[in-house]
């Protein structure tokens, strides 16, 4: 289990640093590639569902500007997004969460997803969901993420943008967004 | 040349029988337990599956001063299915995950003489599909069987609950698992496989008493060689291995489309490898044989006299029809299979290429009427099969409730289904007013018969559905479903009943409505009573000659557990483990509140968190006079 975050966090280091390196030749602080470069300094500190441990995700995942918003903000940008709410229900679907939290996300042999009362408190936040949904539970739920979902494709499992269309479809179920 | 492999292995067995005549009845032990009518040494107390007792102390007349014996907590939440085990004065109990076991002296205030706690990883409760229940152990050769949810077959010391051996059967990482009882027959220790709902490849397997070796497995799906099929299969009904039932009307697997029974002129049979060739191209994955599903979990009876088994298999993977064109055998069938051998001397597919998630695994049941060998199934889909069970030939097939809507008939001819095209489910299409839902006229719980008064006794589903297939994507040891569902109450206006019928045609004799779905299993006396327990905590006797009412007494938890009895120095008892749980409570078990959300399976039951705790608590429940 630690090998893949030490992997992870080496090449976020390295990131870090050429972004540095790029910052402190004083040259590209502005326009497109100054911002890309800068943003992963601001990234919000992920952390663990299971045991709150840092929780290091690629910023090249972070590859949509609502994703990249949210890798900043920890807020997300899809909330009461029509067309989003629509892709995530489906992806609710392809990935089969009907199995354990029932065809509505109400709950079958997992928990509720509606709130306002959570299994792990901290699903009352995107932010927070978003970590239980990437990196998955002590509870029997698996990792979804991208390259953690399934060990033999790396490429497998959701993305940073597709786990925010989600969310932003499970609370259309509740009566906060996780956005406050 | 597969075929030869089998020839060879066939007659492998048979010298061996020849050769050790002892081979072939290795578990005297049990032989002798089952015929003291005393005990309930088996799942459903013989081979035959009748959970039939020739016991009489309890009869019509004093039934209503049953009282509670005594209790045990299992000290376990959730469904409690299956009943215990009565051996020779101790009682063996198993229990929900973590699926423990204790044998309890009968003779001594029922202390525990031994337990056993099984070290189980709690994730496998994430890929139990519909709770986390066990049906139950397995007696024979001086060991108690236990098959754990994370797929271990255990043998256990019968005297001492020490580990005799223990073998892997499933891989939960791959999403298998396991709830059967564990089903002794001969020399062998047969199990199965769940996992349906994550693309498992699913069989059934022979293992030896004596050391867990493995003897012979029979996959649900795939070629000839691995269903093991052999070159007699379905000799008298030759059709039943047709290469295709049906023909597509408006395109069969799309939206507006459904599909049009053939009559038996114009099937092509016998056809071979048709668990790969009733997989149409394209599938959802490639050769979706090779996670078609075809779940084993029943109750399994055998026939000394012919040496067969016999069991149903579950629902082809994955819930989206429209991803799996073609008839996906051998999934939703009845198979007899020699036990030596693991050979299939026939099968019948009851719901050819399934659109509902009608699983074909609930129980066989071997009855000897009007001069008939027979075997009855009550399928989920909402039929009465009949079949001659030496050959598989169709006796009488008949509809349950007249609220079954998604076939008009079965074609006693061809054997196939006639569906009604109103009721065809498609991708993206929320099919609505389908009956029976998905978990069927029937589920896990299974029906009795009386040989003294004729007929069946089976617990009944009254609930119907709305269907919506989605697209889903295959990952190994992931769920994966294809279709979301809600539930309803049946134009009964209830959820559940409990009927007697004559395995002969399978016409109703009476009907009793329930408010739940009578989830627990079945038992009937040689004194003319049947006794089930229902979801909103009754234990139930009814007088098997006409339905009545006679007794009943409230337990702690919600029934999904099969009614049994026994007898000690002289005093008959009956009892049934309690606590809420399976598919029909699984939800409720999760502190569901919201009754209008839109459920798999809860929402009907909704109303059971008025009648139970959650999450169930599991407990044995006794009486006697």
């Amino acid at each position: 289990m630690r090998k893949p975050y030490s992997i992870s966090m080496i090449a976020l280091l390295s990131f870090i640093l050429v972004a540095c390196g790029k910052g402190g030749d004083g040259k590209a602080v502005e326009g497109e590639s100054g911002k890309s470069a800068a943003e992963p300094l601001k990234m919000v500190e992920f952390v663990t569902t299971q045991d709150g441990s840092p929780l290091i995700i690629k910023p090249e995942l972070f590859d949509t500007p609502a994703a990249k918003e949210f890798a900043t903000t920890g807020k997300n940008p899809y909330i009461g997004n029509k067309e989003a709410i629509e892709k995530g229900k489906k992806l609710f679907q392809l990935y089969s969460c009907t199995q354990c939290h029932g065809g509505d996300a109400q709950g079958q042999t997992g928990p509720s997803l509606h709130g306002p009362n959570y299994k792990y408190a901290k699903n009352a936040t995107n932010k927070g969901m978003f970590e239980t949904i990437w990196h998955g539970t002590n509870g029997g739920m698996g990792a979804k993420g991208k390259g953690l979902m399934d060990p033999t494709d790396p490429n497998n499992g959701l993305t940073p943008d597709e786990v925010l269309k989600i969310i932003a479809w499970i609370r259309t179920h509740g009566t906060t967004t996780g956005n406050e | 040349m597969e075929m030869s492999k089998i020839k060879v292995a066939l007659g492998v067995a048979l010298g061996m029988t020849v050769a050790m005549p002892m081979a072939a009845m290795a578990a005297p032990d049990q032989e002798a337990a089952i015929a003291d009518p005393n005990n309930w040494a088996h799942p459903r107390r013989d081979h035959t599956n009748q959970a039939y007792s020739t016991l009489t102390q309890i009869n019509k007349g004093n039934v209503k001063n049953l009282k509670y014996a005594w209790t045990f907590a299992t000290g376990v939440n959730r469904g409690h299915e299956g009943s215990p085990l009565v051996i020779n004065g101790v009682m063996y109990v198993h229990t929900a995950f973590p699926n423990n076991v204790y044998a309890l002296d009968l003779n001594d205030n029922q202390k525990i003489i031994w337990s056993y706690f099984p070290k189980q990883d709690p994730s496998v409760q994430a890929v139990l599909c519909c709770d986390n229940v066990s049906r139950g152990l397995g007696f024979g050769d001086g060991k108690i069987f236990l098959q754990q949810n994370d797929g271990m077959l255990v043998a256990l010391d019968a005297k001492t609950g020490a580990k005799v051996w223990e073998v892997r059967n499933t891989d939960p990482k791959v999403g298998a698992t396991n709830t059967n009882a564990p089903h002794v027959i001969k020399d062998k220790v047969l199990t199965g496989c769940s996992g349906a709902e994550f693309g498992v490849r699913c069989f059934i397997a022979a293992y030896n008493i004596k050391d867990g070796s493995l003897v012979w497995k029979a996959y649900s799906t795939g070629p000839d060689s691995e269903v093991l099929i052999g070159p007699d299969f379905n000799k008298a009904n030759p059709h039943y291995s047709a290469l295709t039932t049906y023909e597509d009307v408006n395109g069969g697997n799309k939206q507006g489309g459904s599909f049009k029974a053939l009559p038996k002129e114009k099937l092509k049979y016998p056809e071979t490898d048709l668990g790969v060739k009733t997989w149409l191209k394209p599938q959802a994955v490639k050769d979706g044989w090779q996670h078609g599903g075809g779940s084993v979990w029943g109750w399994w009876p055998y026939d000394p006299k012919t040496n067969l088994v016999f069991y149903g298999t579950g629902n082809p993977s994955v819930w989206n029809p429209d991803v799996r064109p073609g008839d996906n055998k051998w999934s939703m069938t009845i198979f007899a299979r020699d036990v030596d051998t693991g050979i299939a001397k026939w099968g019948y597919q009851m719901t050819p290429h399934d659109e509902w998630d009608y699983d074909g695994i609930n129980e066989v049941i071997l009855i000897d009427k009007g001069g008939k060998r027979l075997a009855w199934h009550h399928d989920r889909n909402g039929f009465l099969y009949t079949f001659e069970r030496d050959t598989g030939t169709l006796v009488a097939v008949e509809k349950v409730h007249p609220f079954v809507n998604w076939a008009t008939h079965v074609d006693m001819k061809s054997g196939i289904p006639h569906k009604d095209p109103k009721y065809s489910t498609h991708q993206d299409y929320n099919a609505k007013g389908i009956c029976p839902a998905a978990l069927g006229t029937k589920d896990q719980q299974p029906a009795a018969y009386s040989p003294k008064t004729g007929l069946v006794y089976t617990p009944l589903n009254h609930v119907c559905m709305t269907y919506e297939p989605v697209e889903s994507k295959y990952v190994a040891g992931q769920p994966w479903v294809g279709a979301t569902l809600t539930m309803f109450p049946g134009p009964d206006g209830v959820m559940g009943g409990f009927g007697a019928y004559d395995p002969l045609t399978n016409k109703n004799v009476w009907y009793n409505k329930e408010k739940f779905s009578a989830w627990g299993g079945a038992l009937v006396t040689a004194s003319n009573l049947v006794f089930y327990g229902t979801l909103d905590r009754w234990f139930k006797a009814l007088d098997a000659n006409s339905g009545k009412e006679l007794w009943k007494m409230q337990v702690g938890s919600g029934v999904i557990g099969n009614a049994f009895t026994y007898g000690h120095k002289g005093k008959q008892y009956v009892g049934v483990l309690s606590g809420v749980g399976g598919w029909a409570g699984v939800a409720m078990n999760l502190g569901l509140t919201n009754p209008t959300d839109a459920l798999g399976a809860a929402g009907g039951y909704a109303e059971l968190t008025k009648y139970n705790a959650a999450p169930g608590g599991g407990a044995l429940n006794v009486f006697s006079l």
